[in-house]
């Protein structure tokens, strides 16, 4: 079984790595130039890909502050929960002592 | 807890600011075309982003000269909303980089600039590992206290890498050459630092009661026994 595993991943990996390496070194052979270049021939329409990207960082800060609240409140509640049963155990405690 | 005031204005501001570059700036720069819109929310992010940093790093060196901790609570909420923040950056540059350059992720070989604020985004990753790791107490805060510290050190190496390593794909800085372009960043930058500043003040909260949790919680045992 480990055998067949590594008779496939292993090709596989090897090949993914050179892949990955050939990419790493052609970008790391370009010069600013080249971006420059790439900037300078952007002619497309961006803006519905800008404001999506927009509209995902609010969606995205939203929720954050949504979540944090939500925990919030739920610890709160938690905390209230305890105290009174604090309380409770306390007072029961009280005229034992007595 | 509820939405703060801060929060409903920055996020009033926010909408501004979106407003702005829906009607007001021009919708195509001369050399970057239209993908130059996404710089006001990329760069309110990077600018606050590396302020939540320092802040987080400042709040640390109080707190170990006090030991107060409530400076702990506060350095904590810093840093995460600052990770929020480098995120967003991260990501709507990497879009931009697609767009303008044809690349996605040329800052993890190619640029000083994005490689370093890579390296800042993992080097706070593993703040917050560290601290989710450890039980809370001295211990951690004073772990953690001297962790910020030591991470906020990369942030002057952030703003300064294109400088340093003189490598330039990513700009020291984009020159606007209008009026409402100039007013939309500034006004997107202090949009982000009012909504980021209510997120920390949310966090912060939330910490707090973490901690009152955690005593109440200790007191109950102990009186259990």
């Amino acid at each position: 079984m480990i055998r067949t595993l590594a008779a496939v991943s292993i090709p596989a990996m090897a090949a993914l790595a050179s892949s990955w390496s050939t990419r790493v070194f052609a970008q790391a052979a370009k010069t600013p130039e080249n971006f420059q270049e790439a900037a300078a021939d952007n002619t497309p329409d961006f803006r519905v890909y800008v404001f999506a990207a927009y509209g995902a960082v609010c969606l995205l800060l939203f929720l954050f502050s949504l979540r944090t609240i939500s925990q919030a409140n739920r610890l709160a509640r938690r905390v209230d929960d305890l105290e009174e049963r604090f309380a409770a155990s306390t007072a029961e405690s009280q005229p034992e002592k007595g | 807890m509820k939405l703060q005031t801060n929060n409903l204005l920055g996020w009033a501001m926010v909408i501004v600011t979106l407003s702005f570059v829906g009607f007001w700036v021009p919708q195509e720069e001369r050399q970057l075309g239209s993908s130059y819109l996404i710089f006001f929310f990329h760069f309110p992010s990077a600018l606050n982003c590396m302020e939540f940093f320092l802040l987080g790093g400042v709040f640390s060196a109080i707190y170990l000269r006090n030991k107060n901790p409530s400076m702990d609570l506060w350095a904590v909420a810093s840093i995460e909303v600052g990770m929020l923040a480098c995120t967003v950056t991260l990501v709507t540059g990497g879009i931009w980089a697609r767009a303008a350059w044809g690349e996605w992720d040329t800052w993890v070989i190619n640029d000083p600039r994005l490689m370093s604020v890579y390296f800042m985004w993992l080097t706070y990753a593993a703040y917050l590992a560290l601290r989710s790791s450890m039980d809370q107490g001295k211990r951690r805060e004073l772990y953690c206290a001297v962790f910020g510290i030591l991470a906020s050190i990369n942030v002057p190496v952030v703003y300064y890498a294109i400088r340093i390593f003189g490598k330039e794909n990513h700009p020291m800085s984009l020159t606007l050459n209008t009026t409402s372009m100039k007013v939309t960043q500034w006004f997107g930058w202090a949009a982000f630092l009012v909504l980021y500043i209510g997120l920390i003040r949310l966090r912060r909260n939330y910490y707090q009661r973490c901690r009152q949790l955690d005593k109440l919680q200790e007191e109950f045992n102990r009186a259990q026994i």
